[in-house]
């Protein structure tokens, strides 16, 4: 084996393995009986561990430099294998009750982590772009995947729809850069927009690709798609789709502008600036008036996309840590209060997921309540919880780059979400319970909480391993 | 010669057709003449020597954009009598055509081609051609994207069964 074959091969050997992993994941799905089908949920995040352990220390740069392992793609990679492991261990029990148990959900969601692994490794745009519809396609699936209910199949059209004409508007911007930069890799890209940086074209090709990317972030005003597919989507699946894509989407988008775009990155501060303030503004205003609590959390979702937006304001190495660190964060967190909503029955004539559901909580089930409690205070952001965290360092992250007012904004709609993340804990803690609920936490659903909930609170208490996780990282 | 008198066959059928496209009353059946054009500029791609896009031509718009066009046809299976009838697309549809084909016009008169007098295939490296040339580059340089291809096709197909499947 020659050492380039050599250096090529170990760059994609992650998602190789992971490829491996996946068929064989469809084997043990045809071989799992009836009722073992939650094993080949078990075996993906047993083969997702395993290939955790088993990357390689990077950098490494293949095929003719479109493709990279470095610690960036690796951090990226841990964020979408927590997600994965979240939300299976989360989904078992609530599938098995709506009777959707089914390995095939496992399957899909496996490879849409292969394509968000490519998305965020890739140095090319053609690998990119495949990447995203790989991931994009698993994700149109995972959100119809509920076929008895009109919402889920809602969600599942309205994402195909909006993703396809967004992926439309990529493709349009990129068939601009191609033609005026002459070629697809990142780097090559950054050389031919150089000396050209005034080039209305070129201009007008990262305007629609940015927006390509916007529309996968969620991020206002390309965010029409995002609460319905949210609140529609299976409850736990809907908490990977939060977070997964979103932080593929965002570490593609950080590789693309740090490289890229990297020589014109000053003409597009106002752009992020706009879709920064809009994001955080409308999704928490937005969130305030629900009264649907899984339909509050797809807001807020919308929110913190325009919290770590903020770190790409800044353009600068602390704010694309920052954004991977709040990822981090953002990732358990979020699946774990989804987890808990997905949980929650309601006997009475409302939707199980109304905020009244979860009046009197904590008298009948004080644990989930009480970890409820800490998913809310750490998505408010409240120290010393994990989501404080995350925030400090996007914050500090705008102060240092002496964007302060940028700063200040971010702290005030912060103030504003503590509303209505405080109104669940008020109605958990203080309210009288107008309907008969249920919470089950079985086994699968308690480990997966348990995991998020400690998580929230050791990171919040000790965030230098996270810290230094991501310190170093450059892409 | 022949080149030239094949050339005229195929742009007269494929002008006659794309007439038939647009003044058939039935959608069904502008959708079949739309076929004939796809058809008859393939011929004229392979005339330019580009092979390749003229087998795209077929495979992909003649075989599959086409049944998507009569299956969305069939499937909303639209009562009103064709386009003609209805005067207002008729003028957003007619200007829209004009100024594509100023457009192509423009395109075509920058190009030097009634200066030079001809126009023919683009010069390859001996043995070479577009279809093969594209297959290298293909299998060489995008070799990745070409895999993840395959993935992409793979996970499409599974969740086609899931969602399509009676349980």
């Amino acid at each position: 084996m020659t050492p380039q074959l050599f250096n090529d091969i170990i760059t994609v050997y992650p998602e190789i393995l992971m490829t491996i992993f996946a068929l064989v994941l469809i084997v043990i799905d045809v071989v799992a009986g009836d009722k073992m089908k939650a094993s080949v949920g078990y075996f993906g995040i047993a083969f997702v561990a395993l290939v955790a352990l088993l990357s390689p220390a990077g950098p490494f740069i293949g095929f003719n430099n479109m493709l990279i392992w470095d610690n960036f793609s690796y951090v990226f990679f841990l964020i979408f294998a927590m997600a994965y492991t979240l939300t299976t261990l989360g989904s078992i029990d609530y599938l098995r009750d709506k009777n959707m148990l089914k390995g095939e959900i496992y399957i899909v969601m496996f490879f849409s982590l292969i394509g968000m692994m490519f998305m965020v490794s890739a140095n090319d745009l053609t690998i990119f772009y495949v990447g995203l519809e790989t991931m994009a396609i698993s994700m149109y699936v995972l959100a119809g995947f509920n076929k008895h209910c009109l919402k889920s199949n809602e969600a599942g059209v309205k994402y195909f729809l909006m993703g396809a004409f967004s992926s439309g508007l990529f493709l349009y911007g990129l068939t601009f850069i191609y033609g005026l930069t002459g070629s697809l890799t990142y780097t090559d890209i950054a050389a031919a927009i150089q000396g050209n940086t005034g080039s209305l074209g070129i201009k007008f090709g990262l305007l629609l690709m940015l927006v390509g990317f916007a529309f996968k972030i969620s991020a206002v005003p390309f965010h029409m798609w995002a609460p319905d597919v949210y609140t529609g989507s299976p409850t736990p699946i809907a908490g990977f789709m939060t977070v997964a894509p979103k932080a593929a989407a965002f570490g593609a988008l950080i590789r693309f502008t740090w490289v890229a775009i990297a020589p014109a990155s000053e003409q597009w501060t106002l752009f992020f600036t706009i879709l920064a303030v809009l994001t955080m503004t409308y999704g928490n205003l937005v969130a305030l008036a629900q009264d649907n609590v899984k339909r509050m959390l797809a807001y807020s979702a919308i929110a913190h996309a325009g919290y770590m937006l903020i770190g790409l304001v800044t353009m600068t190495p602390e704010g694309f840590r920052a954004i991977t660190i709040y990822m981090l964060i953002y990732s358990f967190m979020n699946i774990g209060a989804f987890t808990i909503i997905g949980l929650l029955k309601n006997k009475g004539m409302i939707d199980d997921e109304r905020i009244e559901s979860f009046a009197g909580l904590s008298k009948k089930n004080p644990l989930a309540s009480l970890a409820m409690l800490l998913f809310m205070f750490s998505l408010a952001g409240i120290p010393p919880l994990a989501g404080f965290v995350g925030k400090f360092y996007i914050f500090i992250a705008a102060i240092k780059a002496e964007i302060y007012w940028l700063a200040i904004v971010g702290v005030l709609n912060s103030a504003l979400a503590c509303y209505y993340y405080m109104r669940v804990t008020i109605f958990m803690y203080f309210k009288e319970p107008e309907y008969e609920t249920e919470l089950t936490l079985k086994a699968p659903s308690f480990v997966a909480t348990f995991i998020a909930a400690v998580l929230v609170v050791l990171v919040g208490f000790f965030p230098s391993f996270f810290v230094n996780l991501v310190s170093s990282l450059t892409v | 010669m022949m080149a030239q008198v094949a050339f005229y066959i195929l742009a007269v059928l494929a002008v006659v057709s794309a007439l038939g496209v647009i003044t058939r009353e039935n959608p069904v059946h502008s959708a079949l003449w739309m076929l004939l054009t796809f058809f008859s500029v393939a011929g004229i791609f392979v005339q330019l020597g580009a092979e390749f896009v003229a087998a795209i031509q077929v495979l992909v718009y003649a075989g599959a954009i086409l049944v998507l066009y009569l299956f969305v046809v069939m499937l909303l299976n639209p009562r009103a009598g064709g386009f003609i009838r209805m005067p207002a697309k008729y003028i957003i549809g007619s200007a829209v055509s004009i100024v594509v084909f100023f457009q192509i016009a423009i395109t075509v008169w920058s190009s030097g081609i009634f200066k030079n007098g001809t126009i023919g295939p683009l010069p390859y490296a001996e043995g070479m051609n577009n279809v093969r040339a594209y297959g290298n580059v293909l299998f060489t340089k995008y070799l990745v994207p070409f895999e993840i291809a395959s993935l992409l096709l793979l996970v499409a197909m599974i969740g086609a069964i899931v969602i399509a499947r009676k349980d």
